[in-house]
């Protein structure tokens, strides 16, 4: 437990009040919304109600793609925290958003333009906003997560002298609009996911002087891996099926497309057997081949008895702030082959000694080759992924950072 | 074929993804270096640049002598009349300042460009060396 004289916050005095702002959000998490800021949004506000007084202000969405008003407008109390949900003013027109999107793209514009984008690409919630505009004063600190929904954009221009960023930025043009250079630089202080995401950001925007801190996220997975029960439920025999997993959002903007690629061509010229396990919602088109076995969502049960069973996870993704299902396959032991293009992802790998990177099929086809004829090493690779994650990745330790950095400016 | 690495004591996943990197060169993999990513990640701002450079390059110019319109059938001539001698009166106290203003807008599109030139050389150099 974080004692409270190096925190500062004293527990007989009232909890400091907390909103956490975010375009969309589940109080069943693992069952409702699949996205890593959603569940670090919800990891967070889980563990910091223990200090804070924490409600999520967020929006009616659950569909990522159309903000279609899903839940109820209005407060939804957990046991831990309150959730109040507002409509969003409209469907996301996908027309529209990509017209502008290619005109920002492709011209030199300005401020405004980039505003409209950002707008048409949603969730833009009056009611939101005027919610916080109207009772700003009743909350300590606003903590905004993900940096390029208009949602942060707009509440951090009404709270500025109390918002924290939390931008799960990752290196896409999106991150490069000017509008973004201000957003940057506008907060009290920025929550960082690794040092490699720090970077990035200050890279492209400067903003060196915003007080910032990197935390990373917590973990608190299941202890009991059951592969066996895996290879049950799911028909897959111990001594032939080998295979790699695949577990998140299945989507281009994943990566997902090179992996069925470069897997496909990898069956082909290896001719292995190995297969390939895919879990997640399907938003691209999973290819049905022969070794690509689709399972589709799976509860965090399965998922770790999933990955318990595997040789090894896949990370084609070139667009990360911080790699949850990285963490949770070293949780399980198992080593990883990730992108080679995604800076965050490669460092996540390096330090924890604990998984591979290609840039290039060839590289793709080393890595897994690698992996499958030298067991003892992966075995030893998925041993030292599991100690980085435990060392670093407890929540304890995230807790205790986010009270350091918060704290001074509340009190 | 597997590849069979012999590893004495502990591993290091660095070493491990440069023999596979070397390997896969070996078999006449294309893989791109630490300067074709950075230059990835640059292309965003690179196609931007040029994109504004073209747009200045056309507003650099300070066009004096455009063509004066009126949208009035009857009095329209009149209202041309009157625009072309505020011009003429303008033009002669402000054309010094309009030709400052345009020498200067001229050099720093011009300056941009050579910038963007010396830059362009010093990749390719960059490239050639490392093929070399």
């Amino acid at each position: 437990m974080i004692d409270t004289i190096s925190t500062g916050i004293n527990k007989s005095k009232k909890k400091p009040r907390a909103a956490f702002v975010i375009h969309r959000f589940a109080s069943k998490i693992q069952q409702e919304v699949i996205g890593g800021a959603e569940f670090l949004a919800y990891q967070t506000a889980k563990h910091m109600a223990k200090y804070w007084d924490i409600e999520i202000l967020t929006t009616c969405a659950k569909d990522y793609i159309s903000w279609e008003n899903e839940y109820p407008e209005g407060i939804e109390e957990t046991e831990t925290f309150c959730i109040r949900r507002f409509k969003v003013d409209c469907r996301r027109n996908l027309k529209l958003c990509n017209t502008l999107w290619e005109y920002i793209f492709n011209n030199a514009h300005t401020l405004e333009d980039e505003v409209k984008f950002l707008v048409a690409q949603g969730p833009y919630s009056s009611r939101l906003l005027s919610y916080i505009e109207k009772n700003k004063s009743n909350y300590d600190f606003f903590i905004l997560f993900t940096a390029t929904y208009c949602t942060t954009l707009f509440s951090m221009q009404l709270v500025p002298e109390k918002s924290f960023l939390v931008p799960t930025a990752e290196n896409t043009p999106l991150i490069r609009l000017e509008v973004m250079r201000k957003l940057f630089n506008t907060p009290k202080g920025i929550i960082y996911l690794t040092e490699a995401e720090k970077r990035l950001i200050h890279r492209v925007h400067h903003n060196e002087n915003v007080p910032n801190i990197i935390t990373g996220i917590g973990i608190d997975f299941s202890n009991t891996i059951n592969p066996d029960a895996f290879r049950k439920k799911f028909n897959l025999r111990r001594s032939s099926d080998n295979f790699a997993v695949y577990i998140g959002r299945v989507d281009s903007e994943k990566g997902c497309n090179l992996l069925f690629k470069y897997f496909e061509k990898y069956n082909n010229e290896e001719k292995n057997n190995l297969k390939l396990v895919v879990v997640g919602p399907e938003i691209l088109k999973v290819p049905r081949l022969n070794n690509v076995l689709y399972l589709g969502v799976l509860s965090e049960e399965d998922k770790f008895n999933c990955l318990g069973a595997a040789k090894f996870l896949l990370q084609p993704s070139p667009y990360e702030s911080l790699s949850i299902v990285l963490l949770e396959a070293w949780w399980a032991e198992k080593p990883a082959v990730v992108n080679g293009a995604c800076e965050v992802t490669v460092e996540q790998c390096k330090k924890a000694n604990a998984g591979l990177w290609f840039d290039s099929y060839e590289e793709f086809k080393g890595a897994i080759n690698y992996l499958l004829s030298n067991e003892e090493v992966a075995s030893k690779m998925g041993k030292s992924g599991k100690k980085y994650v435990t060392e670093n990745y407890s929540w304890e330790k995230i807790e205790k950072k986010y009270l350091e950095f918060v704290t001074p400016y509340v009190i | 074929m597997m590849d069979k690495f012999q590893l004495e004591g502990e591993f290091n996943v660095e070493e491990i993804v440069k023999t596979i990197k070397r390997k896969a060169l070996q078999e006449g993999c294309n893989v791109p270096s630490i300067y074709e990513k950075l230059l990835q990640e640059g292309v965003y701002e690179t196609q931007r640049i040029t994109r504004i450079l073209t747009e200045m390059q056309e507003l650099a110019k300070v066009e004096m002598d455009y063509k004066i319109k009126s949208h009035r059938y009857i009095v329209g001539w009149v209202v041309i009349f009157f625009k072309k001698v505020i011009r003429f009166m303008v033009k002669l106290s402000l054309a010094p300042i309009y030709q400052k203003q345009e020498r200067f807008n001229i050099f720093i599109v011009e300056t941009l460009h050579y910038i963007i030139q010396r830059l362009e050389n010093v990749e390719k150099i960059i490239k050639k060396n490392q093929e070399e």
